[in-house]
């Protein structure tokens, strides 16, 4: 059995209050297991970024509990949060969110810095983490010198340097074209083999076959919740069809 | 700590070099307010080493003796004016023949300045000074061959400061001529040297100045209104003990109505310290509204800053930043923008002082603590104006920051 790493129970989220109140999630129950790699979907609004946010501890739910390896998480400090954040998770979003100052290793060494490793070394690590995705030519660009295809797998490259224990993407490949949706896909599929536990949100159906798990979210609840074959990914997607 | 210290600093240069032109303006304005700190006090600096190098050139046995006025502001109004005349004074000649009798002072000299018109080959109104012989002992005036003003100081005879036989014979040597006061036909005794001591206790340009004997000339009054009189100590006991003897003496006279005041030492100087001080302190304040004005201009930029820079902070957050380290970054920047707004002020300002130096007698005097003032006014600076910018910058929620477009 594998270990847990994420457990939410009885999660909602409510925006706003009065007229304008919503509630974006309802009651969600979510267990993710190290190694899953979990592809959300559901239609606009359905509540995925807000579901991921929460997971990202980048926000807050109204109630309920949240887990992250075993440690009640939804009621801690802000600091905690900050710490949690930079030792536990590495986010990637669909606009890359690279710092446009800064050059593309100095944005993948950024989470080292609140680690307080030292510069010489902060930038060693992330230069063999641009190794893996083929980008140590670019090191000393800016981001806007990059295409996307480029930027999202510097922005992957980010959320690896400081060794996560899950990895959250929000419609990754959202801004970019077929090609360069496909070359990132491949590398999430890659850090996936390697190990990695990965929650992505996504609206494209065909990303699904890369998935050990798809979570369907309809109007803030799960909707359905289905475990595929990590071997058998095309076997899945036959039967859709 | 100072591992992130180091990261905030670089940071904060790098984002201050991208608004090249924006940092530099805001930089200027706080260098203003610093630049009119460092004016007045490097001046205030130097019109204080005018007053100790006189407390070392007088001597420390000298003793002063003042009427006061019951009202302050008067009193520095006064010295503000250079004339008391308008007051009528408290000190009589009685006074100065009790302070003879002692025996601890030696030399005495009563002052007691009026202008009259005086009639030489020009006529010229002018500071008539009436006082006794020892004036010039007192303060070590010499005439102009380097002789001591000894005799002949009685009825009818006068001494000349130097500007002022000048101004009314066209000649730097006038001794035996004469010239009429009031009616009355005076002889040149003596030239004094010239003097350039344009702040000095008794409060008279001396150059510029004619003295006559207070108890002999015909046209000084019998009961002249004595501003000041000066008294070295030559006894066996110290100043202060002389001072208090003096005081007593005079008390007895003025039977203990305390209207006037005896100064020895550093005191003597007090009054001119305090007018010093007004001085300083409403230039000061006007400096103070330019370091605000300066100040709101860093807390503008860094507002601004922080509002473009918003997904930044989002990222930051997003791996791992917390709210202190956020805020720690954003105060950092405004504090290089002030410490620099400081160097350039300090500049500024010492250079200004050097300018006001050419046009006055002041030289601007700068020490450590000047240094110190400046630099530590511009981390308040810094520290004051960036502490609510870096505090908004803290605040952002990540969810929101991240959600930001421009
Ligand atoms: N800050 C907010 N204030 C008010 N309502 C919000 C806020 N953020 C999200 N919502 C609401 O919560 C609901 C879920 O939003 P969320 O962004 O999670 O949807 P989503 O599933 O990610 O949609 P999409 O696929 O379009 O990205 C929506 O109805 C949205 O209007
Ligand atoms: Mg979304």
């Amino acid at each position: 059995m594998a270990t847990t790493i994420i457990e939410i129970r009885g999660l909602n989220k409510r925006f706003g209050v009065g007229d304008a109140e919503t509630l974006a999630l309802r009651d969600v129950n979510l267990k993710i297991k190290m190694g899953e790699f979990v592809m959300v979907t559901g239609p606009s609004g359905c509540g995925k970024t807000t579901l991921l946010n929460i997971i990202g501890l980048l926000d807050r739910a109204t109630y309920g509990e949240y887990y992250l390896d075993n440690h009640p998480v939804a009621r801690i400090s802000k600091r905690k949060q900050a710490r949690l954040r930079n030792e536990k998770i590495g986010t990637i979003f669909q606009n890359f969110n690279l710092i446009q100052n800064m050059t593309v290793i100095e944005n993948v060494a950024l989470p080292l810095i609140y680690r307080r490793v030292g510069k010489t070394k902060r930038l060693k690590i992330a230069s063999r983490m641009l190794g893996r995705f083929q980008l140590n030519e670019r090191e000393y660009y800016l981001p806007n010198q990059l295409s996307g295809g480029q930027q999202q797998r510097v922005a992957i490259a980010r959320s690896l340097v400081g060794s996560p224990s899950i990895i959250l993407a929000d419609e990754p490949t959202g801004n970019l074209d077929s090609r360069a949706s496909h070359i990132v896909m491949e590398e999430l599929r890659e850090i996936h083999e390697q190990g990695n536990t990965i929650i992505m949100v996504t609206h494209n159906a065909n990303l699904t076959a890369y998935a050990t798990r798809v979570i369907n979210i309809v109007d803030g609840r799960i909707d359905s919740d289905i475990n595929i074959n990590k071997h058998t990914p095309k076997t899945r997607n036959r039967r859709r069809k | 700590m100072s591992f992130l210290l180091k990261n905030h600093i670089s940071d904060a240069i790098q984002s201050l070099k991208a608004n090249r032109s924006r940092s530099l303006l805001t930089v200027i304005g706080i260098s203003i307010g610093v630049a009119s700190i460092i004016v007045i006090l490097s001046l205030t600096g130097g019109v204080k080493r005018i007053i100790t190098n006189q407390i070392q050139q007088y001597g420390e046995d000298l003793i002063i003796v003042r009427p006061t006025y019951t009202d302050h502001a008067k009193d520095i109004f006064s010295h503000l004016t250079n004339s008391t005349s308008f007051a009528s004074s408290s000190l009589t000649l009685q006074d100065i023949t009790s302070i003879k009798n002692l025996d601890d002072a030696t030399l005495i000299a009563p002052v007691a300045v009026s202008q009259y018109e005086l009639l030489g080959d020009n006529t010229i109104v002018s500071s008539v000074v009436a006082t006794t012989q020892d004036f010039f002992n007192i303060f070590g005036l010499t005439t102009r061959d380097g002789d001591n003003l000894t005799d002949n100081f009685s009825q009818n005879s006068i001494v000349l400061g130097s500007r002022l036989s000048v101004r009314l014979f066209d000649s730097v040597d006038t001794i035996g001529k004469k010239l009429t006061i009031k009616g009355e036909s005076f002889i040149v005794v003596g030239i004094l040297s010239p003097i350039s001591d344009p702040i000095n206790i008794n409060n008279i340009n001396l150059d510029e100045a004619i003295f006559m004997n207070i108890e002999k000339s015909p046209i000084i009054d019998k009961t002249p209104q004595i501003q000041q009189i000066n008294i070295r100590a030559k006894g066996q006991s110290d100043t202060q003990t002389t001072a208090n003897l003096i005081d007593q003496t005079i008390a007895k006279n003025h039977k203990n109505t305390k209207d006037y005041e005896v100064l020895s030492g550093e005191n003597i100087y007090n009054p001119a310290e305090n007018i010093l001080g007004l001085i300083s302190t409403t230039l000061s304040i006007v400096a103070g509204i330019s370091l605000v004005v300066g100040g709101i201009g860093v807390m503008n930029i860094m507002l601004v800053t922080v509002t473009e820079r918003t997904r930044e902070i989002g990222i930051r957050k997003a791996v791992g930043a917390s709210n202190w380290q956020i805020m720690v970054q954003f105060l950092i920047e405004s504090l290089i923008l002030a410490i620099l707004g400081g160097i350039l002020g300090f500049s500024f300002g010492y250079l200004g002082a050097g300018i006001v130096a050419l046009f006055t007698p002041i030289l601007p005097f700068v020490s450590l603590d000047i240094v110190k003032i400046a630099f530590v006014i511009s981390i308040a600076v810094g520290v004051v104006f960036g502490i609510y910018p870096a505090f908004r910058a803290a605040r952002k929620k990540p969810v929101d920051c991240l959600k930001y477009y421009r």
